[in-house]
């Protein structure tokens, strides 16, 4: 027998890790999933592949993970992984958070990237390094999870989503 | 030896891997992947050579029978996911075979294999999809890859399910 047939018998019996509960400000629920760690050895040699690309414009904080993606960390605080990107406008809008422009963005904010009108990542800013003239130069840090690795520090505009559309969002009033 | 073309070991090479694991959805990896220079490679081998498209299925097999813990995200994934990107414009019955397989392979190390097969399939069932976005007919890519040209192949699923390294290797 294939060993994928093998794999689909025993499909009830070896479920997904799992998931949480887990609901916007106004109640709705929001799909998530937690899903198993890359090996030690891909682990390895993906945080050294990273380190090579991205050396001189992130820092690594956190080893990859599966439990959670970025928008797990910007939403849900590491607990889980939303995977349904289509989601995050509705968590910004149910939980009071309003577009902003990059001269006003604050630590705390977030950021969340756009390709195609569609979310591809997001994080959370950590601080905002001024330039001069501080009112034209203003470059957001931030933290962010990059999908299946670990946790980086970086310039907004720096690191593997920079193609992306960064937009910014607060909760302040 | 190596029964494959050469171009399919590019997709478990670490910039395809690196690629993958930087998505955070499958939509996005699914972008990531309709990118990248290595899976687009793939892609212009199969347009010159359609046959192919069956040696990539069995390179999905292959993948998914090497040996892997169940405790961790299975070690070839992300190749099996670029692999589908490739494959999923495909009408041939083995190959959409394959993806009907697989979007109901829920097992946690492939679950984003099953989730990029879910994607493909629905977005192959759901479109009237005449291109992709990994070639196009000037390159040869899209002409073997658009699901409303005839294919040359026709095997049915049975056969390759009974024997697929016979029928592919002989």
């Amino acid at each position: 027998m294939q060993e994928w047939d093998r794999m689909l018998e025993e499909q009830t019996v070896c479920g997904f890790p799992g998931s949480i509960a887990l609901s916007t400000q106004l109640g709705r629920d929001i799909p998530n999933e937690q899903v198993l760690d890359v090996d030690p050895s891909h682990e390895a040699r993906l945080r050294a592949a990273l380190q090579r690309k991205f050396a001189q414009v992130a820092d690594e904080r956190r080893h990859p993970s599966g439990v959670y993606n970025c928008h797990g960390l910007t939403f849900a605080n590491r607990r889980t992984a939303i995977h349904d990107a289509s989601y995050v406008p509705l968590i910004l809008a149910d939980d009071g958070y309003q577009k902003i422009k990059l001269a006003d963005v604050q630590p705390g904010d977030l950021v969340v990237y756009y390709e195609a009108n569609e979310p591809t990542h997001s994080g959370v800013v950590l601080r905002v390094i001024e330039g001069e003239p501080k009112a034209v130069i203003r470059s957001p840090e931030i933290m962010s999870k990059w999908g299946a690795a670990g946790e980086y520090v970086h310039r907004f505009n720096e690191g593997p989503y920079s193609d992306s559309v960064p937009t910014f969002w607060t909760d302040r009033p | 030896m190596n029964r494959y073309p050469t171009e399919f070991e590019s997709l478990k090479s670490e910039e395809v891997f690196v690629q993958g694991m930087l998505a955070s959805d499958v939509v996005s990896l699914y972008r990531r992947f309709s990118r990248a220079e290595e899976i687009r490679n793939v892609a212009r081998v199969l347009g010159s050579n359609p046959p192919c498209l069956l040696y990539l299925c069995d390179f999905v097999l292959s993948l998914i029978d090497e040996p892997h813990s169940a405790g961790y995200r299975h070690p070839n994934d992300i190749a099996i996911c670029a692999a589908l990107v490739v494959l999923h414009p495909s009408p041939l019955s083995p190959v959409r075979h394959l993806f009907d397989r697989l979007r109901r392979l829920k097992r946690a190390p492939l679950v984003w294999v099953q989730r990029m097969a879910e994607y493909c399939d629905d977005g192959f069932a759901g479109s009237e999809r005449t291109s992709i976005t990994l070639g196009s007919t000037a390159d040869g890519v899209g002409l073997a890859l658009s699901p409303n040209v005839e294919s040359p192949i026709e095997w049915n699923d049975d056969e390759l399910q009974r024997n697929r390294h016979e029928l592919l290797y002989c």
